[in-house]
């Protein structure tokens, strides 16, 4: 593995998912938020404003920029244009976070916009080692990498998630973005425990939190399947688990993501300070 | 199994479930299907995106069947959205149900154009050397110009670009709106914000022979007498599509 740099990372405060239709209003305000992330695909033009704004956005707070599209869990090679188009990004903003997931979202020349399942295999291992390594080596930098929300599992699967992904940042020497949404929403979906997952990641590697809200559908027996739609309010079951996280590893980076049904800024600035009071001594957050 | 995958998520899926383990609740058709609606309702969400005026013209209903229509035939080859949609257009063209609208296929043209003008590469003007040139018109005539990547001129058999111009506004009211009539088009981004001009049909050849690398003298040779010259370079300044200039020797 190559040696990689390590960049400044996030502060351990809460950051929010900066949208779009809250970009102008966010330039303005400028409220006190620990981090801002952004969606790389939603950079990767060749000018105009979104970039002046990422500057702006750069300029004034830390940055995590968080791919969707790189397919790391592809069985076919990384896109070269593709690495090429996050280089330059990542070069020019320089980043104190770069994130990915464990999903795949391109095939046979076909892009999905969907972060879909991966069967867990030893062979799916290695490759997903070796996408990692390559994006790594490529932006000369330590990615961190989301553990997936998933409604389906495979039958070819061999090994558990959890201790695929383990061993995939053992491998690769990548962190872990620890989505404490996807870990609810794939152990209600799996029939797994929430808990028992948690502990089974390598927390040791995580560099930075996602939080978000779900949908959820009922079967005609009554039962669940929650879909991460990032479009409500973070859920109390996962802000349970996620207090139960930051009692074991402290605070850390914690990113309020919402893209669906989106609210008012001032509703996403609230939410952050609520991640950003459990971060708290336990003394100071009572007096809140 | 990715290439079972893919195939279920915009056809059919005969060939994936059997690869799936039996879940302990939902069949496992309920739960790929949510992997499907993301896949179609992003995609659709995202060609809403680049052509609000389509969207308003044909209404919701029809542009979802029209969005699933198109991603089912054209699935995106790239992860940046932006681009999807460069063949919509076209798309919109061979679509019987909606041959009676002519015009539709052209004002996606006009709403493809405009996004990639938004996006593109951001260039400096030479307005400095331009205002310097028109002091001295034997040299201003024996210049030739290069153009900013945002620019585009784009001929319209129909008033499509009045479409969306109406479309800018809060209630649009097309009535009375002649469309069966052409349009000629300059497209830029001076600022932040792709910009439309409405060109007559000499200031539209006179730009179209400055962009494929004709000096003034030689594309004042397609425009008629009269042709407002300093109104156009006005334009073009205003605009800020010339980045650079070639003054030709001879």
């Amino acid at each position: 593995m190559t040696a990689l740099a390590q960049q400044k990372s996030l502060p351990s405060r809460a950051g929010i998912g900066l949208k779009f239709r809250h970009i102008d209003q966010f330039l303005r305000e400028m409220p006190d938020i620990g981090f801002v992330e952004v969606h790389a695909e939603n950079y990767l033009v060749e000018g105009g404003i979104r970039l002046a704004q990422l500057e702006a956005v750069r300029e004034n707070y830390p940055l995590s920029i968080h791919g969707v599209a790189a397919s790391l869990g592809s069985e076919a090679e990384l896109n070269d244009d593709h690495l090429r188009r996050l280089k330059r990004l990542v070069d020019r903003y320089q980043p104190q976070s770069f994130s990915e997931h464990l999903a795949w979202s391109s095939h046979a020349g076909v892009y999905y916009n969907d972060l879909l399942p991966l069967t867990y295999t030893q062979e799916r291992l290695q490759r997903v080692v070796e996408h990692i390594d390559q994006l790594q080596s490529y932006l000369g930098r330590r990615i961190l990498l989301e553990n997936p929300s998933t409604y389906v599992s495979f039958e070819a699967s061999e090994i558990p998630e959890t201790v695929f992904i383990a061993e995939v940042v053992k491998r690769s020497g990548c962190g872990l973005l620890m989505d404490v949404n996807n870990i609810y929403v794939t152990c209600i979906n799996q029939g797994w425990s929430p808990d028992e997952y948690m502990a089974a990641l390598p927390l040791g590697a995580v560099g930075e939190v996602h939080l978000a809200g779900y949908t959820e559908e009922l079967d005609a027996q009554g039962n669940r399947v929650l879909i991460d739609s990032h479009s409500a309010e973070v859920a109390d079951e996962v802000w349970q688990l996620y207090q139960r996280l930051l009692d074991q590893i402290g605070p850390q980076p914690t990113l309020l993501e919402r893209d669906g049904a989106l609210p008012e800024l001032s509703v996403l600035l609230a939410e952050a300070r609520g991640a950003d009071s459990l971060m708290q001594p336990e003394e100071v957050r009572y007096a809140v | 199994m990715q290439s079972e995958l893919a195939t279920a998520l915009l056809g059919s899926n005969e060939g994936l479930l059997p690869l799936l383990s039996e879940p302990l609740s939902f069949d496992r058709q309920r739960r790929f299907d949510i992997y499907r609606n993301n896949v179609q309702q992003s995609l659709i969400e995202a060609l809403e995106a680049s052509f609000p005026v389509i969207h308003e013209l044909i209404g919701a209903e029809a542009f979802v069947t029209l969005a699933n229509l198109f991603i089912r035939s054209q699935p995106p080859k790239s992860p940046y959205l932006v681009e999807y949609g460069d063949r919509f257009s076209n798309f919109i063209e061979t679509r019987v149900e909606l041959s009676d609208y002519p015009f539709l296929a052209e004002v996606a043209k006009v709403e493809y154009q405009l996004l990639r003008s938004t996006h593109a590469a951001d260039e400096v003007a030479i307005n400095d050397q331009l205002v310097a040139l028109a002091s001295d018109p034997d040299r201003l005539l024996a210049s030739g110009f290069k153009f900013a990547a945002a620019t585009a001129l784009m001929p319209l058999r129909y008033a499509a670009a009045s479409i969306w111009l109406a479309h800018q506004k809060s209630a649009p009211n097309l009535s009375g709106m002649e469309v069966n009539r052409s349009e000629w088009l300059l497209i830029s981004r001076p600022s932040f914000r792709a910009e439309i001009d409405l060109l007559d049909f000499d200031e539209f050849q006179f730009v179209a022979q400055l962009i494929s690398g004709a000096t003034i003298a030689k594309a004042l040779d397609v425009v008629a007498e009269g042709f407002d010259l300093t109104g156009c370079l006005h334009r073009l300044l205003i605009r800020q599509v010339l980045t650079g200039v070639e003054e030709d020797e001879c």
